[in-house]
C-alpha cells in the first residue's frame, strides 16, 4: 500500500495552513480568469512567475496548478451564460449549455458542469496517482503520423457525429482549414495570406476568433430578434441539477472523464480533441440525439467532464517526462525550472514530497472549487435577469477587453469584430461555426504533422498505414465516413422487409 | 530693414539651436525623469522574458527610475520590434533584442527590423547551443556523427525548434562548412522537439540544453559538442565544435536596443546602468540559479560589432539556403 502511504504524506504537506492558503489563492484566481475570457491561465501564470521567485517550490506549484485547473472550472460559466467560451476546450459546452440557459435552465447547466468537473477532476487525479508512467510511455508512441491521423479522426467526428447536416459541416470545416493556413509556412518559413500584416504572421489567434464567432455573433442575432430577451426573464426553475438530471448524466460524466483522461494525456491538442470527441460520442450513444444542440444536459456534462479530466492528465507528460504539453503547462514547467527542480523521470524519486504534495493539493483544490462554484451559481443566474440591452453591452466590453488583452493589440479587436460579422452570415445561411473553429485550431497541427511525417519518411505516403496506432485511427475515420452509406442501406433493407 | 530682419532671424536660429543643444544636455543629465518601457517582442515566461524580468528587479537602484516590461508578441518577434523601431528616440522606449527577430528575420526574410534601425545599447547574456544526440546510435562523438552522416546521406533526422530558429540556423552553419546532408524536420518550439526526441522521432538536435537535462542524466541522450568559443563550465568534458575543426558559434543572446537617433549621452547612461544591473550580485545569482545562464555584458561598441557579424553571417546563409 505504498500508494496510500505516499498520498498520506502528500496530504500532510498539502494540509499545512500556508499551502491551503496558496491552493485557495490559486483556485480563486483560476476561477476568476476562467470566467473572464482573454487573459488565459498561461498569461496569468507568466505574470505571476517573478513573484514566485521567493515562495517555496511546493507552495508555488500548488498555487500555479490551482490556477490551471481552476480556470477549467471557470471556463464553463461564460460558455453557458453568454455563449463566450473561455477557452477552446469549452466550445462544445456552449452548444447545449447556452441553449439550456435560454430555456431558463442555466442553474442546472452550471450545476452539472461543476459537479461533472469535480467528478472528472477526482477521477483524473486518482488516475495520475496510479498509472502516470504507463500513460506517459503510451503518449510517447504518438509520433507525427499518429497526430496527423488523430486530427483527421477528430475533425471527422466533429462533422459526422455532432452536426445535423454532414454536408454543411464539411463546408465550414474546409473553410476553417483554409483560414488555418494563414501565417508562416511551418517548413519553408514563407509568409502566406497575411497581406503584409505582421500581426497575422502567426495566424489567427483562436481566442480572438472564438470570441467573435460566438460572443459577437450571438449579440448581432439577439439584437435582431427582440423576443428572445423574454426567454431570459422567465422564472429560473431549480437552481441545481435534479435527481432526474443526475440519472441522465452520470454515465456521460464517466464517459467524458475517461475520454478526457486518456486523450488529454497526449501533449499538444489532446484537451481540445477530447472535449469535442466526448460531445460527439454522447450524441451518438444518446437515446434522444435530436435534443443535442437544443439544450441536452448530457451535452454539457460530457465535454465539461472531459476537459477537466484532460487538464489533470495533461500534467502527466510534464511530471513523468519533463515535457510540457500545452502553453499553460509550459509556464508551470518554467516555474519548476526557476525553483531548480527538473520535472521528469527522476521527479517522483528525488522530490517525493513535492510530487505527492501537489497531487494531494489537487484533491483539496477540487473540493474548494466545488464549494466556491455551487454557491456562485445563484449569483450568475441572477445576472441573466439583467435586461438583455444592458447585458449585451457588458458582453461586448468583455469581448473587446479580452481580445485586446491577448497580445495588447487593437488589431485583434478588429479581427474579432470581423469574425463576429462573418459568424452572423454563417448563421443566416444555416452553416454551423463549430467545425470551422475546430478546423482553424487543428488545421495548423494537421499540416505540420503531415509535412513532418513526409520529410521523415522521404515522401512515402504509406507511413500513415505502416504504424499500427496511426493505421487504426485512419481505419476508424474511414468507417465513420462510410457510416451514412451503411445507414442508407440498412434503412432500405429495413423498408423492404416491412413492405413485404 | 531687410538686413535687420535677416540678422534677427539668424539670431533667432542661433538661439533655437543653442537651446536645443542645452536642452539635450539637460535631458541627458536629467534622463530618466519617468519610467522607461522595455518591450519584449515575445510572450511572457520564456527564458528571454525571465532574464529581463530578473535584471529589471534592480532597475530603480541603478537607473533612478523603474523599467516597465511590456510583452508585445506576434510575428515571431516582428510586431514588438517594429513598434520600437518607430517609437520616439528619447530613451524611454527600449527593445529586448534576440537573434530571431533582430538578426534572422530581417537578414533572411526581409521582415522585422535589423541593425540599421537601432542603436545597440548592450548585450546582457546568451545561452550556448549544444549538439545533443540519442545515445543508442552508432557513434559516440560529434566527429563520428558527421562521418556516419556522410557515409549514410539522408538517413539521420535532425529536429529543429522551428524554421530559421536557433537550432535550424546552427545546423545550416554546420552543413555549410561540412557539406553533410541529413533530413531536417522542424517542430513547433522546444517542447515538441523534446517530445519527438524522447519518442525516437528524431536522432539529434542543437539547442540550449536546460529542458533536456533529466534525459541526459538518465543516459537516453548525450551531449556531443557545444557551439561556443569556449567550453561550458558545467560540462568541462564536452568539446567545442571549434576544437573539432568546425568553426561554428551559435548563441541565443539577449540584448538592449534603442530606436535609431537616440542621443549618445542617453545610450551611454543606459549602457552604464544596465551594466550595473546585470552585474548586481543578486541578479547574477538569480540568473545562474533560476535559469542556469551566466551574465556576459558587452558595451555599445563591442555589442554592435557582435551583432553586425552575426547579421552578415545570416545574410550569407539566407543566400545559400532560402528556398
Amino acid at each position: 500500500m505504498d500508494f496510500l502511504a505516499n498520498l498520506g504524506s502528500g496530504f500532510a504537506i498539502a494540509l499545512t495552513p500556508w499551502n491551503i492558503v496558496y491552493c485557495a489563492v490559486g483556485v480563486i484566481l483560476g476561477t476568476a480568469i476562467g470566467v473572464l475570457p482573454g487573459l488565459g491561465p498561461a498569461a496569468t501564470i507568466a505574470l505571476l512567475l517573478p513573484i514566485t521567485f521567493k515562495i517555496e517550490a511546493t507552495s508555488t506549484l500548488i498555487m500555479l496548478a490551482g490556477i490551471y485547473y481552476g480556470a477549467m472550472y471557470g471556463g464553463s460559466t461564460t460558455s453557458i451564460l453568454l455563449n463566450i467560451p473561455g477557452e477552446a476546450a469549452s466550445i462544445p459546452t456552449c452548444l447545449d449549455g447556452y441553449q439550456m440557459a435560454r430555456k431558463g435552465k442555466a442553474g442546472r447547466a452550471l450545476g452539472i458542469a461543476a459537479m461533472g468537473s469535480f467528478c472528472a477532476g477526482t477521477i483524473g487525479i486518482f488516475g495520475i496517482s496510479i498509472i502516470a508512467p504507463t500513460l506517459a510511455a503510451f503518449a510517447l508512441k504518438f509520433g507525427t503520423p499518429e497526430y496527423f491521423s488523430l486530427v483527421i479522426l477528430g475533425l471527422l467526428m466533429a462533422v459526422y457525429l455532432s452536426e445535423e447536416s454532414v454536408l454543411k459541416g464539411l463546408i465550414t470545416c474546409v473553410v476553417g482549414l483554409l483560414l488555418g493556413t494563414v501565417g508562416i509556412d511551418p517548413v519553408a518559413g514563407a509568409q502566406r495570406f497575411n497581406f503584409g500584416f505582421s500581426k497575422l504572421a502567426e495566424g489567427f489567434d483562436f481566442v480572438v476568433v472564438v470570441m467573435g464567432l460566438f460572443g459577437i455573433t450571438e449579440i448581432l442575432c439577439n439584437v435582431e430578434s427582440p423576443e428572445i430577451r423574454e426567454v431570459f426573464k422567465t422564472a429560473i426553475k431549480g437552481l441545481y441539477p435534479t435527481l432526474e438530471d443526475w440519472r441522465r448524466c452520470w454515465a456521460s460524466v464517466l464517459r467524458g472523464s475517461f475520454i478526457g483522461f486518456f486523450i488529454g494525456a497526449l501533449p499538444g491538442g489532446g484537451g481540445i480533441i477530447s472535449s469535442f470527441a466526448s460531445y460527439a460520442v454522447e450524441k451518438s450513444v444518446s437515446k434522444h440525439p435530436e435534443e443535442f444542440g437544443r439544450g441536452a444536459i448530457e451535452g454539457v456534462a460530457a465535454p465539461e467532464s472531459a476537459n477537466n479530466a484532460a487538464s489533470t492528465s495533461s500534467l502527466i507528460p510534464l511530471l513523468t517526462l519533463g515535457v510540457p504539453g500545452n502553453s499553460t503547462i509550459a509556464m508551470i514547467f518554467v516555474a519548476f525550472m526557476i525553483h531548480g527542480i527538473q520535472p521528469g523521470p527522476f521527479l517522483i524519486k528525488e522530490h517525493p514530497d513535492l510530487f505527492w504534495g501537489l497531487l494531494a493539493s489537487m484533491y483539496i483544490g477540487n473540493i474548494m472549487l466545488l464549494g466556491l462554484n455551487l454557491p456562485l451559481i445563484g449569483l450568475w443566474v441572477r445576472m441573466l435577469k439583467v435586461p438583455y440591452r444592458y447585458l449585451a453591452v457588458v458582453v461586448v466590453v468583455i469581448c473587446v477587453v479580452g481580445a485586446y488583452s491577448v497580445s495588447n493589440s487593437v488589431f485583434d479587436v478588429g479581427v474579432m469584430v470581423g469574425f463576429g460579422v462573418f459568424g452572423y452570415f454563417l448563421r443566416k445561411a444555416g452553416l454551423p461555426s463549430t467545425p470551422l473553429i475546430l478546423a482553424l485550431i487543428l488545421g495548423p497541427m494537421l499540416e505540420r504533422n503531415l509535412q513532418q511525417s513526409l520529410i521523415a519518411s522521404g515522401g512515402d505516403l504509406l507511413v500513415f498505414f505502416r504504424r499500427p496506432i496511426s493505421a487504426t485511427l485512419l481505419v476508424i475515420a474511414g468507417l465513420l465516413m462510410l457510416s451514412p452509406l451503411a445507414k442508407f442501406f440498412w434503412r432500405r433493407s429495413h423498408a423492404l422487409q416491412t413492405s413485404r | 530693414m531687410k538686413r535687420g530682419l535677416r540678422r534677427q532671424s539668424f539670431m533667432y536660429f542661433v538661439f533655437v539651436f543653442l537651446s536645443v543643444l542645452a536642452f539635450q544636455t539637460v535631458q541627458a543629465q536629467e534622463y530618466p525623469t519617468k519610467p522607461v518601457t522595455l518591450i519584449i517582442p515575445l510572450s511572457a515566461g520564456g527564458s528571454h522574458d525571465l532574464t529581463m524580468r530578473i535584471v529589471q528587479t534592480v532597475s530603480k537602484k541603478y537607473l533612478g527610475q523603474p523599467i516597465v516590461i511590456v510583452n508585445k508578441p506576434g510575428g515571431g518577434g516582428a510586431v514588438g520590434t517594429e513598434a520600437v523601431a518607430q517609437a520616439d528616440p528619447d530613451g524611454y522606449t527600449l527593445l529586448m533584442g534576440w537573434p530571431g527577430s533582430s538578426t534572422t528575420l530581417p537578414a533572411i526574410m526581409g521582415r522585422s527590423k535589423g541593425p540599421e534601425f537601432f542603436v545597440p545599447v548592450c548585450l546582457i547574456n546568451y545561452s550556448s547551443t549544444m549538439i545533443v544526440s540519442r545515445s543508442d546510435l552508432p557513434y559516440n562523438t560529434f566527429k563520428e556523427l558527421l562521418d556516419y552522416a556522410k557515409a549514410n546521406p539522408g538517413k539521420l533526422i535532425f529536429g529543429t525548434t522551428g524554421v530559421w530558429g536557433n537550432s535550424d540556423v546552427a545546423w545550416k552553419q554546420i552543413a555549410k562548412l561540412t557539406g553533410v546532408s541529413v533530413k531536417v524536420v522542424p517542430y513547433d518550439g522546444g517542447g515538441p522537439t523534446v517530445i519527438a526526441f524522447l519518442g525516437d522521432q528524431i536522432d539529434f538536435t542543437a539547442m540550449a540544453i536546460a529542458p533536456l537535462l533529466p534525459h541526459i542524466r538518465s543516459g537516453k541522450l548525450r551531449i556531443l559538442a557545444v557551439l561556443n568559443d569556449k567550453r561550458e563550465k558545467d560540462w568541462p568534458d564536452v568539446p567545442t565544435a571549434r576544437e573539432l575543426g568546425i568553426d561554428v558559434v551559435n548563441h541565443n543572446w539577449r540584448g538592449i536596443l534603442a530606436p535609431k537617433g537616440t542621443p549618445r549621452p542617453i545610450v551611454e547612461k543606459l549602457a552604464q546602468a544596465f551594466k550595473m544591473m546585470a552585474e548586481d550580485q543578486s541578479v547574477v545569482t538569480m540568473i545562474k540559479e533560476k535559469l542556469g545562464d551566466g551574465v556576459y555584458y558587452k558595451g555599445p561598441e563591442e555589442f554592435a560589432k557582435y551583432w553586425q557579424d552575426e547579421y552578415k553571417l545570416h545574410q550569407e546563409l539566407g543566400k545559400i539556403y532560402k528556398k
